[in-house]
């Protein structure tokens, strides 16, 4: 009983943290997209059209998805730390942050025209980072899903 | 038992080296002037070379989860794996049109014509695969000793 009770709080306390995470990335995408429409110097190509709306709502969704996600997995992964669930969770924590930090670069540069590169490479380099960091991405989910079918008799 | 693991094994290792032979054949038929477009032949050949880590690690991703898949059919882990290699597939789709258009200079998505729905799409693709192998992780997780926060 006190087991489940202790639980029961240890679950409030993280949906709280979940929601509180989530307010957070919706007040920064608030001002992402607010900050450019302030016409406050810097600005990338983005202009009110069908087209840069649907891209800028894949990026939020993408962002706002994925540090959902990195949550969920870093909740798993203090749980089950040192175990085989533990190890496969660390790869998908650190994929799904690559990808968010790679959509953070995306939309940043969509909206205002700088990112991680701007300055020092040229925008052959970014597309390329950007690339690089997504199959980072899905190298690290690979390696991550094989650790745990190994584990349990996937081959 | 033994030889139809041993075949799926080797129909997927064929996929692998399949997807990684069409990629290098694009970026060779596609290094003269045919839809390259940086600056620099180094960093259109990086480029292809990482669409081809993406192409090959997805594909590698959706073997397991065909695997996976098979043995575990009808439990979560089947679930699970049927997620994963969905989300794979979304991803190596996603990576197959770049490397097209990048190589070959074909557009796939040319139907949509504005260039940020194009760029809309593909996002739309990799967060889908962010979503298929979160969802298919927390359920293995869930079973394994992790549990929903």
């Amino acid at each position: 009983m006190r087991r489940t009770q202790r639980t029961d709080g240890r679950t409030v306390v993280n949906r709280l943290a979940s929601a509180a995470l989530r307010a957070v990335v919706a007040v920064a995408f608030l001002g992402v997209i607010a900050l450019p429409a302030s016409a406050h110097g810097l600005r990338g190509e983005w202009v009110l059209n069908a087209g840069h709306l649907a891209r800028t709502a894949a990026h939020a969704v993408g962002i706002a998805g994925g540090l959902g996600i990195a949550y969920y997995v870093d909740v798993i992964r203090r749980r089950t730390a040192g175990s085989t669930v533990g190890a496969a969770a660390l790869l998908t924590e650190v994929g799904t942050l690559l990808f968010v930090l790679v959509f953070v670069d995306m939309e940043v540069g969509h909206v205002f025209g700088v990112g991680l590169w701007s300055g020092v490479a040229s925008t052959g380099v970014t597309r390329l980072w950007w690339m690089a960091g997504l199959a980072g991405m899905v190298t690290l989910y690979m390696l991550s899903y094989r650790t745990l079918v190994k584990d349990i008799g996937g081959g | 038992m033994g030889t139809s693991f041993d075949a799926s094994r080797l129909s997927g290792l064929a996929a692998l080296a399949l997807t990684a032979l069409g990629v290098l054949v694009i970026v060779g038929t596609g290094a003269s002037d045919r839809g390259l477009t940086e600056a620099s032949a180094y960093l259109d050949l990086a480029r292809s070379a990482t669409h081809l880590l993406g192409l090959g690690s997805s594909v590698l991703l959706a073997y397991y989860a065909v695997q996976a898949r098979r043995r575990f059919a009808g439990g979560v882990f089947g679930e699970s794996a049927t997620a994963t290699a969905a989300g794979a597939g979304t991803f190596a789709l996603a990576f197959l049109v770049m490397e097209l258009n990048h190589g070959l200079g074909v557009d796939v998505l040319a139907v949509l014509g504005d260039m940020q729905l194009k760029m809309a799409v593909s996002m739309l693709l990799f967060t889908g695969t962010a979503f298929a192998f979160g969802w298919a992780f927390a359920r293995i997780a869930g079973v394994l000793g992790g549990s929903d926060p």
